[in-house]
């Protein structure tokens, strides 16, 4: 992830609602991958510990998909 | 000389999609309004009497769905629209979608009022950009529509849906049922062994029902003409019409409406695709999406209703038909498809995991001469494990075109197997 | 709980099952086996290996038996030729991505892949075998414990699911596709950073040799071990396990455990699969030592028997039975218990025996008796998934005791209600209904409140009070000084939180409390347990199946110990020696009058030892040192011993002190009993042969009493359980031949009794239930402008007590290796202390000093820490003010002073 993609990452987590259920979970996922090219692996563990699912589980699903590109921080 | 009969595609190209009251000028929404003046198990009897079938490939009846999740007291209960459209040559929801989203909204609507649907969800396939972003539009506007009491409110005595979109993320096997319910929750999209049933145990283990855009398309027809009218055309056993996509080798692809069973492919082929390229008969067809069995130039004048394609040996499917033209060698024709298939499975069930890799894997060794006799042993115990033992619908039927390509063309695998070097005679190898 | 039985016909055979069983189950029960890799008991059906795939009469396609209901009046066909073709090209297609290699493969001999494969004819090599990959690196590769040999993994997804529902660590996922496919932990890291618990649960459950234990690669494939079915040395949950021995190397190669397993249902922690490297440790003690002049001489067994019989009768000449004392040990079995206790008292003539009960359950054993008659948990494990509520206060199942924590995350899937009453938030608080973070010390504070709001709001079960229950109305009086919005304050909690719980736990249909030493380690600790009785009695919620007052107990025979009369006060079976009948029985059993003297407990022991009353202390598998409260004391006074004997597997701290020191044999290495929390007797039994001239510590108790002038003889521990279950009426009913492998509970009062699940049915045992008045008192040492903050301590789910058997196992070493203080964000902040710090925390006894862990777990005001670390002793710092009636020290609070370190 480069610096643009790491504020852009900031920017739209803090832009997110404190309380995001598992049924937004994928939608906001592929909204990042639109937004930035990729999902940080930040975002992974941001949005697990946000959403009260695991970390572990959301890795298992992202990495299934062609179209999600997951970024070192 | 046959000609398509426009019920669903009717309105394509006549409003702008986006535009609610020129859908409604067109016609639009006497279905909704015909349904919400009836209790829902009204509407269920209605499309039950209508006989509609799914027209996503398993062609379950939908009235049977619907029962089964009204029946279930437990909300939020949710209506899966499976807009991820991954069959190969099946382009035909891609239309409906893009050409006429209200009617498919509509169809959603009345099935959410009849099923007690509290949110509908609907998925798009990850390459249908303009679809997507048409649809995020759209859902803006139908919970617009839905304020007007007539719509929704004063008749249905319940809070209207919410309607979201999804977009997928480029992974075939999402739009098979199970695998798309766990998409959504964020989980491995992977299948599951049935039962338990999405009507009992659906996304986040609530009572969901999931269709395909072409058969919610249609439910607005049923309510507003009434089950009657819209059995006048179709079979008795499938009522209705059908859009065929039609590809591959053929002058005129696209696709077109037809009353199920009034038409043979041959009919299909020539009067409306204008025949094959060179005009010869083609060497195969797939009637029913990349993962139906292969059907041969035989063939031709089998009925495309689903009776009379299982009867000659392939399946009605996804309605994507697929024509190849008399050049092909089928052993190619098999590469290509398990060059998309088998990176496509979920991997959530062995046979298919494995299968769908081992069968591409031998297909490649026989194109490149390496094969032996025992490979098409192989590729035919390969598919029929997967057949018989795969969880789901794409791991029992993707062996199905490789299948009855070896029942079919045994000779262009065969020519492909080189003499395998153990048997060769000191003779032999000295001649090299 | 009553379900409808349904019958159907299996292979031609009629079979019955509970409605709602699968196919695959409604099969196993009858005995019919049918094929399947990934499916678990414990576990939701997966259905990726496709092997179960039966036929059912009428039905076109195959169904898959592990996820199909069986249905009344179904017929199916579990083989036949076409099925067994399937199964055979699905094993087929399994071996091309499984990396046969069988001759060099720890599983060879007890492998459902092989044993399928042999039985269905299928070529291992049909599609090309899978090559094992160059060497990869994974997310186990680092770790000490637990190997992924992801070439062998068949992508079954079963380890995944047990982690993900059954432990509930969601450490491990199947991530990627394609042949990329593989287990792994989010984003790869190792292990041991990951959430994973190390339960080795992956390793149990993994049908194709893929999942590991690292240290066993290579050191014996099943078919070549021995396997030893046995019980869990560590808590006192009692976990039956199987140890795998290599009988020529004499050695543990690795655990495991079975699926239907009578408490654990083959589920185990990182303690009971992992903490066996202890057995084999250099450090065992091989032979008796000597303290010479110039340190500790090896001797003969010959030698050290007499130095010991020639001293104790000494100082019993000179002192009186008085001047003698004896330990006896939670971690010895039964047997063992009920031999020290009957050296104590027949061969010394002293009272003075006691065990660890004291620093932990003595107040349950005393606050239970005193209400209901009986002091043990009055459930068992297995209802703990069938409750409505659970009232945890004062524990922390899935550390402390993790196979409870387990039933109780399974009765949360099941849609249990959790109420946790604890200052720390705890993986179960974390998940509750109602947290009650309330301030270490308050509980009868807020267990009277609860109760006054719950007789205001009638929610009470006044049939069962007016029928069952007595006393009824002092203790009502009682609470009329406490009102929940006072309780709130003092407390530190919400008031509606308190109500909550209380219509949680009154409505609960059934209800059950779980406790352990949050609410015994107090001076108070016998007053909280009384009270938790009250709140059982008063609800209605006891005697019934999964509704009870259950104490966890924490050794794995700290109930046996109990129960054997290992204690001051009682003889085996909590009968009373001041009770002439029972005294005659005993008497005429052992042929010595019984002493009469009150007998102390350890902690006065060690009290009396200071003040020289006491001159010699025998200590049986006890680290005094460590375990007692204020260290410094503790060494201080054993020193002044003038004969302390320590019998133990390793030259402990308190052993360091002693004149003699005795090896013994560990659980592993000899025969016995443990009785388990659940008051459910159970048989261990040898794997491997002492090292060295080590003895099992019933021969060598049996020796000293010879040397004491009272033979003892046994010719194995089932006599001594014989004897002991003649004397002891609620283990009259057992024998080892009765106790087999499922053991029995107690009460077992004669030989066709099936033992009790749940006590107190009908009637409790001393007859009416006693309802007594709890007044508050607050702990012993308040914090103050010195010592601002209150420190408790506590068991984390790595280590085990003293550490001297978890901290030798590599794979725990990993996760856990040193001390750390747990302190709240907002105090951190206050202190500047960073999560990492180094810090030290100082009370009036001592300090001690651990790294800084900041975060939510514990109150601003608190501070917690571990007490397994010697070389950083919780005890150096805790309070040796005692629970006066059970002598059990305050470990749960005392004042505490917290600093930075310099680096």
């Amino acid at each position: 992830m480069n610096p643009e993609q790491a504020a852009a990452y900031r920017q739209f987590f803090s832009s997110l609602p404190s309380l995001v259920t598992a049924e937004d979970l994928f939608g906001i996922l592929g909204q990042l991958q639109d937004e930035l090219g990729c999902i940080p692996r930040a975002a992974i563990r941001d949005l697990a510990g946000r959403a009260g699912v695991s970390e572990t589980r959301l890795f298992g699903a992202v990495t299934s998909y062609p179209d999600f590109l997951l970024a070192e921080d | 000389m046959i000609h398509e009969m426009k019920r669903l595609t009717t309105r394509i190209g006549a409003y702008d999609p986006l535009d609610a009251a020129g859908y409604e000028r067109l016609g639009g929404f006497r279905g909704l309004r015909q349904a919400l003046s009836k209790a829902p198990a009204d509407v269920i009897g209605e499309v039950a009497d209508a006989g509609l079938q799914g027209r996503g490939g398993a062609g379950f009846a939908a009235a049977r769905k619907w029962s089964f999740v009204a029946a279930q007291e437990r909300h939020p209960k949710y209506l899966i629209c499976n807009a991820d459209e991954g069959e190969l040559g099946t382009v035909k929801d891609r239309l409906l979608l893009e050409g006429d989203p209200w009617a498919v909204a509509e169809g959603l609507l009345i099935t959410a009022y009849a099923t007690g649907a509290d949110v509908i969800i609907v998925y798009i396939r990850g390459a249908y950009r303009e679809a997507f972003c048409l649809w995020k539009e759209l859902a803006e506007r139908v919970s617009a529509e839905l304020r007007r009491p007539e719509l929704w409110t004063a008749a249905a005595g319940r809070a209207a849906p919410e309607l979201r979109v999804v977009r997928g993320r480029g992974l075939y096997i999402a739009g098979e049922e199970m695998a798309l319910i766990a998409s959504l929750a964020a989980r491995r999209p992977v299948s599951a062994s049935k039962p338990p049933y999405p009507a009992e145990k659906g996304l986040f283990g609530m009572p969901t029902v999931v269709h395909n855009v072409e058969t919610v398309a249609n439910v607005p027809l049923i309510l507003a003409d009434g089950a009657g009218e819209y059995r006048t055309v179709g079979t008795e056993e499938e009522p209705g019409t059908r859009l065929f996509s039609l590809s591959g080798n053929i002058r005129r692809p696209g696709v077109y409406e037809l009353p199920i069973g009034s038409t043979t492919l041959a009919q299909l082929i020539d009067d409306l695709g204008g025949g094959t390229l060179d005009g010869r008969p083609p060497k195969a067809v797939q009637p029913g999406g990349g993962t139906s069995a292969l059907l041969s130039a035989a063939h031709l004048n089998t009925r495309m209703s689903s009776a009379d394609l299982r009867a000659a040996g392939s399946s009605a499917g996804t309605g994507g038909v697929i024509v190849y033209g008399a050049d092909r060698n089928a052993v190619s024709i098999v590469d290509e498809l398990l060059g998309y298939y088998g990176g496509e499975s979920c991997g959530m069930c062995m046979p298919c995991r494995v299968g769908t890799l081992k069968m591409r894997e031998i297909v490649k060794r026989l194109l490149a001469g390496d094969g032996c006799a025992a490979d098409i042993g192989r590729l035919r115990a390969v598919g029929e494990t997967c057949v018989k033992a795969s969880t789901c619908g794409m791991g029992q039927s993707f062996p199905l075109p490789v299948l009855s390509a070896l029942k079919l063309f045994p000779r262009d695998f065969e020519s492909l197997v080189r003499v395998p070097p153990r048997t060769r005679t000191p003779d032999q190898e000295q001649s090299r | 709980m009553s379900m409808e039985t349904i019958s159907l016909m299996i292979d031609g055979r009629q079979v019955s099952a509970a409605e709602g069983t699968t196919i695959l189950e409604a099969a196993r029960t009858a005995g019919i086996h049918i094929p399947h890799l990934c499916w678990d008991p414990r576990v939701e059906p997966i259905g990726s290996c496709r092997l179960c795939a039966v036929r059912i009469e009428g039905r076109n396609s195959f169904f898959q038996a592990c996820s199909t209901t069986a249905v009344h009046g179904m017929q199916v066909t579990t083989e036949d030729a076409e099925i067994a073709a399937l199964r055979k090209g699905i094993l087929e297609l399994i071996f091309a991505d499984h990396h046969t290699a069988c001759p060099t493969c720890d599983r060879d001999g007890n492998c459902k892949l092989q044993d399928y494969a042999y039985r269905y004819g299928a070529d291992h090599d049909r599609f090309g075998a899978a090559e094992a990959s160059p060497i990869r690196s994974n997310y186990a590769s680092a770790n000490y414990g637990i190997a992924y040999v992801s070439e062998k993994c068949i992508k079954c997804g079963l380890c995944v699911k047990y982690c993900e529902t059954v432990q509930m660590a969601e450490a491990i996922t199947l991530a990627w596709r394609q042949e990329r496919t593989a287990v792994t932990t989010a984003f790869g890291v190792d292990l041991h950073e990951s959430p994973c618990e190390l339960c080795g649960g992956c390793i149990r459950v993994c049908p194709a040799g893929a999942m590991l234990d690292r240290k066993a690669i290579g050191k014996g494939r099943d078919r070549n071990l021995n396997r030893v079915r046995t019980i869990c040395p560590y808590c006192g949950v009692g976990c039956q396990m199987d140890l795998l021995t290599d009988p020529v190397r004499n050695r543990i190669v690795r655990v495991t455990a079975v699926p239907g397993s009578p408490i654990n249902d083959g589920n185990l922690c990182v303690k009971g699969h992992f903490g066996f490297d202890f057995v084999s440790s250099e450090e065992r003690l091989t032979q008796p030592l000597l303290r010479k002049a110039d340190g500790f001489a090896a001797v003969t067994w010959d030698e050290a028997l007499d130095t010991i019989g020639t001293r104790l009768r000494r100082i019993r000449e000179k002192h009186g039975p008085e001047g003698l004392a004896f330990v006896s040990s939670c971690r010895c079995s039964n047997e063992e218990n009920y031999l020290m206790q009957k050296l104590a008292r027949a061969a010394a003539g002293t009272n003075n025996v006691d065990q660890c009960a004291t620093t932990c359950h003595a107040p349950t054993v005393a606050g239970l008796a005193s209400a209901f008659g009986s002091g043990a948990m009055t459930n068992s494990v297995r209802e703990i998934r069938d409750c409505d509520v659970l009232f945890v206060i004062g524990a922390n199942p899935t550390e402390a005791h993790p196979i409870v924590g387990l039933e109780m995350k399974r009765a949360l899937r099941r849609g249990a209600k959790l109420v946790v009453c604890d200052p720390r938030r705890t993986w179960l608080a974390a998940r509750a209904h109602v947290h009650i973070q309330h301030r270490p010390g308050s509980d009868n504070m807020l267990l009277n409140a609860m109760m006054r709001f719950i007789i205001d709001e009638g929610l009470q079960d006044r049939a069962f009070v007016a029928e069952r229950c007595e006393e009824f109305d002092v203790f009502e009086e009682n609470l009329r000084a406490f009102s929940v919005e006072e309780a709130a304050i003092y407390c530190g909690v919400k008031a509606e939180d308190i109500r909550q719980a209380a219509r949680l736990y009154a409505n609960g249909s059934p209800s059950a409390i779980f406790y352990t030493l949050g609410i015994t380690e107090h001076t108070c600790g016998t007053d909280n347990v009384r009270n938790l009785a009250n709140l059982a009695m008063l609800c209605g919620q006891i005697g019934k199946w999964a509704s009870g007052v259950n104490p966890l107990r924490g050794q794995n025979n700290v109930q046996g110990g109990c129960d054997m009369g290992a204690m001051p006060h009682k003889l085996p079976g909590y009968q009373n020696w001041s009770d002439d009948a029972v005294r005659a029985k005993f008497e005429r059993a052992w042929d010595r009058p019984l002493p009469t003297n009150p007998g102390g407990r350890v902690t006065h022991f060690v009290e009396e030892a200071g003040a020289g009353t006491l001159k010699a202390l025998y200590v049986m598998g006890e680290d005094l040192v460590v375990s007692e409260p204020n260290q410094a004391k503790v060494v201080r006074h054993l020193r002044q011993l003038e004969f302390l004997v320590c019998q133990d597997l390793f030259l402990t701290e308190t052993a360091k002190l002693a004149h003699m020191v005795l090896p013994g044999a560990c659980w592993a290495e000899k025969d016995g009993t443990f009785t388990a929390s659940e008051r459910r007797v159970q048989r261990f039994r040898r794997a491997v042969l002492p090292p060295g001239e080590a003895k099992p510590d019933w021969e060598i108790l049996c020796l000293v009493s010879e040397a004491l002038g009272y033979p003892m003889h046994y010719a194995d521990p089932s006599e001594i359980f014989s004897e002991m279950a003649r004397l002891t009426p609620s283990y009259a009913g057992m024998s080892y031949a009765r106790l087999g492998d499922e053991g029995l509970q107690w009460p077992c009062p004669d030989p066709d009794h099936p033992g009790t699940r749940f006590l107190h049915e009908g009637t409790f045992a001393r007859g009416k239930g006693k309802f007594q008045p709890i007044g508050f008192q607050p702990q012993k040492e308040e914090p103050d402008e010195s010592y601002p903050l209150i420190l408790s301590t506590g068991r984390t789910l790595y280590n085990y007590n003293s550490g001297s058997m978890t901290r030798k196992t590599g794979i725990i070493r990993q996760k856990e290796s040193a001390n750390f203080v747990e302190i709240h964000t907002d105090t951190a902040a206050r202190y500047g202390i960073a999560d990492g710090d180094r810090v030290r925390v100082r009370t009036r006894r001592g300090v001690v000093a651990g790294r800084a862990v900041v975060g939510e777990r514990v109150r601003p005001d608190s501070i917690w820490m571990p007490f397994h670390f010697a070389e950083a002793p919780a005890n150096a710092v805790t309070n040796d003010v005692f629970d006066p009636e059970t002598a059990t020290a305050e470990y749960k609070c005392c004042a505490a002073a917290l600093e930075k370190a310099e680096a």
